[in-house]
């Protein structure tokens, strides 16, 4: 393949893959946002309130 | 009164009269109105593409940022999505912005023994067919009331992983991947049409993922203003953007869209929708005639 061929795949490649990287980025912090609100509160440290 | 661009001469209250065409129009239909401002200069005015394109989306600021601030107000925008939109979206501008200015030098293309310029093809097509898709929906399919159920439309159920929840959206388990290339192509178009990208992402929001149409307003008008900002930077930055333009556009568009707004009241959203769908029909007729002509 010509260099001007790979230049175009590089660059097509990098179009899908820039969107693609952000969202994946952005549904991975969403899910954690997800899972720690869904957390039983059992499963977080019990606060003394007693002075 | 004139201004010269690239040795076309523009007459300025030419353009003061179209933004107030545009602003009328964008008033009575609850449109930003950047999507008709740039095949109406070009076709109308003979403005140059790029410079039409620069100008109409610097103009989209303005009313971009008015809604901006009505809708954060109301709440109803779901940031999740904005959220996994905006990286594709800005991307997708850059892109857009860079294309536009390549096709210039790229020369022209022959078909059917007529020699058309490649940018002027690719922007007039694009206008065409986007244009021609809207008309379709504007006629046929109502707009989903505010209060309706919320149904997952064919890109909310993508069953392409990492999923994302849009809780504000009534909908769960969307693929991040679907919402990301939306973006990316919203913001290409942007980018190289001079459109704020609302015309493209409320009607995807509403039919393709099963957003009520608050939500879909209030989310969409986050997106339209990001790329509309990115979108005048790269086009101030490549010199698409010429102030002697957009002033006289701004203007004519503030002036007038009030009355539009009020002009409104007195038609039924049937009726609106469809005078659309004829304002579109129209517009890609005279971009075919000027392509051609």
């Amino acid at each position: 393949m010509s260099g001007e061929g790979w230049n175009f795949w590089v660059y097509l490649a990098t179009c899908l893959a820039v969107p693609a990287a952000w969202g994946v980025c952005s549904a991975w912090l969403f899910g954690r946002l997800d899972k720690r609100a869904a957390k039983p509160a059992d499963d977080r440290p019990v606060v003394d309130y007693n002075i | 009164m004139e201004l010269l661009l690239d040795g076309h001469s523009v007459w300025l209250p030419a353009v003061a009269a179209l933004g107030l065409a545009v602003g009328l129009i964008a008033g009575m239909f609850g449109v930003g109105g950047g999507f008709l401002m740039v095949p109406l200069m070009h076709v109308t005015l003979g403005v140059p593409l790029r410079y039409a394109v620069g100008a109409a989306l610097c103009q989209t600021i303005a009313t971009g940022l008015g809604a901006f601030l009505r809708y954060r107000k109301l709440g109803f925008a779901e940031w999740r999505f904005d959220m996994v939109a905006m990286g594709g979206s800005l991307f997708g501008v850059f892109l857009g912005t860079r294309l536009l200015n390549a096709m210039e030098f790229m020369g022209s293309v022959e078909i059917g023994g007529r020699s058309f310029l490649l940018q002027r093809l690719v922007v007039i097509g694009a206008y065409c067919v986007l244009f021609s898709w809207l008309a379709v929906l504007m006629w046929f399919r109502s707009t989903p009331s505010a209060d309706a159920s919320v149904v997952p439309g064919p890109l909310a159920r993508l069953k392409i992983p990492p999923f994302v929840n849009l809780p504000s959206a009534g909908l769960f388990g969307v693929s991040a991947l679907a919402i990301a290339y939306v973006a990316l192509l919203n913001g290409l178009l942007a980018g190289l049409l001079g459109i704020g990208g609302g015309i493209v992402m409320i009607p995807i929001m509403l039919y393709g993922f099963g957003f009520n149409i608050r939500c879909a307003a209030g989310s969409g008008i986050i997106i339209v203003l990001a790329v509309t900002v990115l979108g005048t930077v790269e086009h101030v930055r490549v010199g698409d953007v010429h102030l002697g333009l957009v002033i006289p556009l701004m203007v004519g568009a503030a002036l007038s869209a009030q009355v539009g707004a009020t002009l409104t009241r007195s038609l039924s959203g049937t009726t609106l929708r469809r005078w659309l769908a004829v304002v579109l029909v129209v517009t890609v007729v005279a971009l075919v005639f000027k392509l051609l002509g």
